[in-house]
């Protein structure tokens, strides 16, 4: 009697074993790119940040000085991240200088009060930014928001 | 008589490719924990320039803000002065940089920041590499008084760090705009 040996693995085997190759690759990838897409993110809200707060303080100023240059303002371009330190002293603006651009609202508003000497100023500063989608690419809009409330004297 | 062979063990072959195997495995492996040391160390580098910047800002904003003269007439310097009650200036506090040294305060390194510098570590350190202030508010038809008391300040660090044999360099760009409540800014811009 002939005994017929198989040696080796069968078709089926193999097709499973690189699928679960490919599933294993494929989530340690999809792993890596949503961590680095995370901390991305999180380095991007903190430059958005930034550029509110700094705004604020402008605003704050022109309020307290009597100044507001314009007490509303919608999507005006500003930057938020520049490429290097020599384009952010320069105040190169939105130009080639930018990494990142956000879009600043803002409105300031004198609450009515019963005092003849004293007003109370309602700023509200809003920036616009695209966050990055999973594989590096600018994904959907996000909005941080700032409200100050500043009291002035005449 | 039947005479039978047996195979016992493995062929040449079958152990030069699973050593193969094993060598790529293990060569990955070995990469994968390089590389995200490397990573996390890179991390931990750029975390410490970002604190090191923070604490310098916040010292800055909390002098200025609470100063009643600011000048940021030399290049790479702001001076604040806290006056008394009878209106005379009887204290000053110089904020000045050298590249290695970091941000100076009356000529002696921040003490709430820390600064890794080269002479600490040849293999990461870092540098300032700009530092000045300017009026906030540039250009025709801004009151002067606006153009006074608001002021940018502004701070480059340089992070040093070695991959391999190879040098990295990379720039951080910072900027607070301060808005001087009781200062009266003297400003030549």
């Amino acid at each position: 009697m002939i005994k017929k040996y198989q040696l080796g693995f069968t078709l089926v085997e193999v097709v499973i074993a690189a699928l679960i190759i490919v599933a294993i690759t494929g989530s340690i990838m999809y792993g890596v790119a949503t961590t680095d897409n995370s901390l991305r993110n999180v380095e991007l809200r903190h430059y958005a940040f930034n550029t509110l707060s700094n705004k604020m303080e402008e605003f704050k100023a022109q309020v307290a000085l009597n100044r507001i240059q314009t007490s509303s303002d919608r999507d005006r371009r500003v930057c938020i991240e520049y490429k290097t330190i020599r384009d952010m002293v320069n105040g190169s603006g939105v130009g080639n200088g930018c990494r990142t651009i956000g879009y600043l609202s803002h409105n300031i508003r004198n609450r009515k009060t019963e005092s003849n000497h004293a007003h109370i100023f309602d700023i509200e500063a809003s920036l616009k930014y695209k966050v990055m989608s999973r594989f590096g690419r600018a994904g959907k809009d996000t909005v941080i928001k700032l409200n100050v409330s500043q009291l002035v004297f005449d | 008589m039947l005479s039978i062979k047996l195979n016992k063990g493995f062929t040449i072959v079958e152990l030069m490719v699973s050593v193969m195997i094993a060598t790529i495995i293990v060569g990955g492996l070995i990469y994968i924990v390089g590389e995200s040391n490397f990573y996390l160390s890179k991390q931990m580098y750029r975390e410490n320039v970002k604190k090191y910047a923070d604490n310098v800002i916040n010292d800055i904003f909390l002098s200025t803000i609470n100063a009643n003269e600011v000048n940021i007439e030399n290049q790479g310097q702001i001076i604040c002065g806290f006056k008394t009650a009878d209106g005379l200036v009887d204290s000053l506090k110089v904020y000045d940089f050298r590249i290695n040294q970091g941000i100076l305060v009356d000529g002696k390194p921040l003490e709430t920041a820390f600064f890794h510098n080269k002479d600490k570590n040849k293999n990461y350190y870092m540098q300032v590499v700009e530092f000045k202030a300017k009026s906030g508010f540039d250009g025709i038809g801004v009151g002067s008084d606006l153009r006074e008391a608001v002021i940018n300040v502004f701070l480059g660090i340089q992070l040093n760090y070695r991959r391999g044999g190879r040098k990295v360099t990379e720039s951080f760009p910072f900027q607070k705009t301060i808005f001087i409540r009781k200062a009266a800014v003297y400003s030549n811009q």
